[in-house]
């Protein structure tokens, strides 16, 4: 059994979602003019990343301080990255159709924002685009468990 | 585009049930093993898994025992062999894929001196599932994604780049491939090259100037679907098969017309008998295979719909019978306790008419799939004397454990013999047809079931084995992996997988990963295994100057007696082999054998795709049974020739 409280959570998720009228099923390659940022959603920049990789983030800075290393947010965002599917292309965080999270590679960038951005606006190479589909408080809690994955301790031990 | 949304009632399920995936606990880095244990720190002994399971199935060994009667290549099969004397066009040498060569000028006499005449980079880095294929003066090889088709000419000193074709394949295609962006090689007819790419294209082009002839869309990747697999040309017809079983797509097998690459027909593997393809002309041989509509009534309610049973492994044909022979691979999701019934037809094999498709027959090797175990291993095709009587036959090894000798005709299984150490099934019933399920190693939600043999990749996957009439062995490149596995509630997303299982494989008995393994197919005995580090993830060639050839996944491409199996030959890679060897006569008329290395796949995917060795449920859980991969070898794609001094 799930602990009570992560059963709550998820169930209050899915009211959230039926209550803002959103489907799942996600979009990849060219983009899908009607899947436009929803209302009342910030506008999240495809971060620019400086020559050798570097992240620079231009947005969002402040948000991030909120959810990062922040154990409720973690927590949130492991139910998520279940219900969501994360876990079908990521595994656990080592990865399979898509990339490893739990390592220490960044492909695009690995700051909060950048995570956060990834999530809105898939990535070219299969990820799709949340946009539209995951509220926005819920793509901070993901970002926040996803960035945990590659900090001691971040992966589940073994079956 | 395409964009078909799946309601939220999925997501609510997934969220009020026991929620996939969800781990409790902070839990602890694990550390990087050396992939020669299991997940549990230990590697199962055979004497201690005999003891804690009194029912598993092992192979019975003749060493080197060679029947009296031994199996024929088909007289199509042996008449097609002779129209391409000394070429190699398509990946199983023929539509019976026997994958064997009458040349001998190599041999078991002088093999020990092969050495390399030329080399050629296919340009990318991820895993190479092909075969090259040799026509006239060209030979053709195929490279994993973006699926670049090359053309060398093999009148000029180092066999230099005639041209290329590039297909352009959409980039996004690769997020939706389950197991590595593998392509399983091109096949020629008619003046074409003709090849399936990831983002659903069948293509052909023009074998002498690599312009493309037709193009035919097949598929969507916002549904899950890839193609992977190596067209077969049976007649006038292309048969081509989808991927994508690990994300809910439902199944089916297509005929494009040659000339045009317009649909002839298709058949679904899921659904009612009207898209299965199931009519008057249908008969099955066993029972459980007779009803209407079973591809509806054997689901729950509608998961026909997202049921998997894809179609991407081998496909053969007997241009006599006028049938295609294909297997069908896993139903979705891999948590068996969400999809109650024999789920048909997937994990299975269709005979089917090759002018309309209709099924001829089916039969389920794995009824309700518990395991990732697919039905879509080759189908090698022979005569054979069966009890006195002359029998036409198909061989097939499936990941069950067993492989299957069946009357072709029919679908009637005369024998299946067990070919890997087995504690999922207790074997076949030959009156019934049923495999004897044991439930003690059913996979259960929420809770671990351990040591579990074979695991998801089956006793052997899709790398094909080869038929010496000389023999009368297939000679079999499989696995050693048992697992332990978790299943979870999962909800259907389009376009993501649809899995619902945390998996951890590790070595079988003896801890090694690999074998490769000569079978005699007349008495259903194993006349030698070769062990092997890792799973031995590519095909394998058999040729009349008594030898196989075969790759492994740390990169030693050999050559061993096929008599014996003694190693006569070796040579080292710069990547590992999960490709499939060809061998054929060059324009100076003298023999050559060739190999693609690149190591990836599914098994191989924590080299090519990069993954987290200490995550050991990455790859749908290969990662943990090949911690140590990365230590031994490196991604790469070159294309090796080889020739006696």
């Amino acid at each position: 059994m799930m602990p009570m409280v992560a059963t709550l959570r998820m169930a209050a998720l899915a009211a959230a979602l039926a209550g803002a009228g959103l489907t799942l099923g996600v979009a990849r390659g060219a983009a899908d003019p009607e899947s436009g940022a929803g209302q009342g959603e910030p506008q999240v920049v495809l971060t620019p990343q400086a020559v050798g990789g570097e992240a620079v983030p231009t947005t969002g800075a402040k948000r991030a301080a909120q959810y990062e290393n922040n154990k409720d947010a973690i927590e949130a965002g492991r139910g998520l990255y279940a219900a969501y599917n994360c876990s079908g292309c990521h595994a656990g965080g080592g990865g399979g159709f898509g990339p490893a999270l739990s390592d220490d590679q960044w492909l695009y960038g690995g700051s909060l924002e950048n995570i956060v951005a990834t999530l809105y606006e898939g990535r070219p190479r299969g990820m799709p685009a949340w946009r539209g589909k995951i509220p926005d408080e819920q793509m901070w809690q993901l970002a926040a468990y996803v960035k945990s994955l590659s900090q001691p301790g971040g992966i589940a031990p073994p079956l | 585009m395409r964009n078909v949304s799946a309601v939220l009632a999925l997501v609510a399920l997934t969220c009020t049930g026991q929620a996939q995936g969800v781990r409790e606990g902070t839990g602890q880095p694990t550390g990087q093993g050396t992939g020669t244990e299991g997940p549990s720190g230990q590697t199962p002994s055979p004497e201690k898994e005999r003891a804690a399971n009194p029912h598993v199935l092992e192979p019975t060994v003749r060493p080197a025992r060679e029947s009296a009667s031994k199996p024929t290549l088909p007289p199509f099969a042996q008449r097609a062999d002779q129209a391409t004397a000394g070429h190699w066009t398509s990946p199983g040498r023929n539509t019976a894929l026997t994958r064997y060569s009458e040349l001998s000028e190599i041999n078991a006499g002088n093999v020990k001196t092969l050495q390399v005449a030329s080399t050629f980079s296919v340009g990318t880095n991820r895993g190479q599932e092909g075969s090259p294929i040799v026509v006239g003066d060209v030979l053709y090889v195929v490279s994993s994604f973006p699926n670049i088709l090359y053309a060398l000419d093999l009148t000029k000193p180092g066999f230099p780049m005639k041209w290329s074709y590039d297909p352009k394949p959409e980039i996004a295609s690769q997020g939706v491939a389950c197991c590595d962006v593998v392509n399983r090689g091109p096949t020629y007819a008619d003046g074409k090259i003709i090849y399936n790419t990831l983002d659903n294209f069948t293509v052909a082009v023009d074998a002498k100037n690599g312009q493309e002839v037709w193009r035919t869309k097949n598929g969507d990747i916002n549904q899950g679907q890839t193609m992977t697999m190596a067209p077969l040309v049976a007649g006038d017809k292309v048969i081509v098969g989808n991927s994508g079983g690990e994300l809910g797509v439902r199944g089916w097998a297509k005929a494009l017309d040659l000339k045009s690459g317009k649909e002839v027909w298709r058949a679904y593997t899921t659904g009612p008998d009207s898209d299965v393809k199931i009519g008057a002309g249908y008969k099955p041989f066993y029972e459980q295979e007779k009803g209407k509509d079973l591809g509806v009534t054997s689901w729950p309610q509608d998961m026909w719909k997202q049921g998997g049973g894809t179609v991407w492994g081998w496909v053969s044909y007997d241009p006599e019978l006028k049938l295609v022979y294909y297997g069908t691979a896993n139903p979705g999701p891999w948590n068996h306790e969400q999809r109650p019934g024999d789920n048909k037809f997937t994990a299975g094999i269709f005979a089917r008419d090759v002018e309309t498709g209709d099924a001829r027959w089916y039969y389920q090797y794995s009824p309700h799939d518990y395991f990732d175990h697919d039905g879509v291993n080759e189908n090698v095709l022979v005569d054979i004397e069966w009890q006195g009587k002359p029998r036409k036959v198909l061989i097939h090894p499936d990941r069950n454990g067993h492989i299957y000798l069946m009357d072709r005709t029919n679908g009637e299984i005369l024998s299946a013999g067990t070919y890997h150490y087995t504690n999922t099934n207790f074997g076949v019933d030959l009156k019934t047809g049923q495999l004897k399920h044991n439930v003690e190693k059913s996979p259960k939600v929420d809770k671990v079931t351990r040591d579990i043999c074979p695991s998801p990749p089956g006793a052997k996957d899709w790398s094909p084995s080869a038929y010496s009439p000389k023999t009368g062995f297939l000679y079999l490149p499989h696995n050693n992996l048992c697992m332990d596995e978790r299943l979870s509630e999962v909800g259907y997303i389009e376009g993501t997988p649809y899995v619902g299982a945390d998996v951890n494989m590790k070595p079988g008995p003896g801890g090694h990963r690999g074998e490769f393994t000569a079978w005699n197919v007349t008495d259903g005995s194993e006349a030698w295994t070769i062990r092997e580090t890792f799973p031995v993830w590519g095909g394998a060639v058999a040729t009349a100057g008594d030898l196989v050839f075969y790759g492994t996944m740390d990169g030693w491409f050999k050559a061993v007696d096929a008599h014996t199996g003694r190693e006569l030959w070796k040579f080292k890679t710069g990547s590992g082999i999960i490709g499939q060897p060809s061998t054929w006569k060059g324009p100076d008329g003298h023999q050559y054998v060739t190999v693609m290395d690149g190591v990836g796949g599914w098994s191989g995917a924590i080299v090519s795709g990069g993954l987290d060795p200490k995550e050991g449920t990455a790859a749908l859980g290969f990662v943990a049974a090949m911690r140590d991969l990365p230590k031994v070898t490196a991604a790469g794609g070159t294309l090796y020739v080889f020739r006696l001094p």
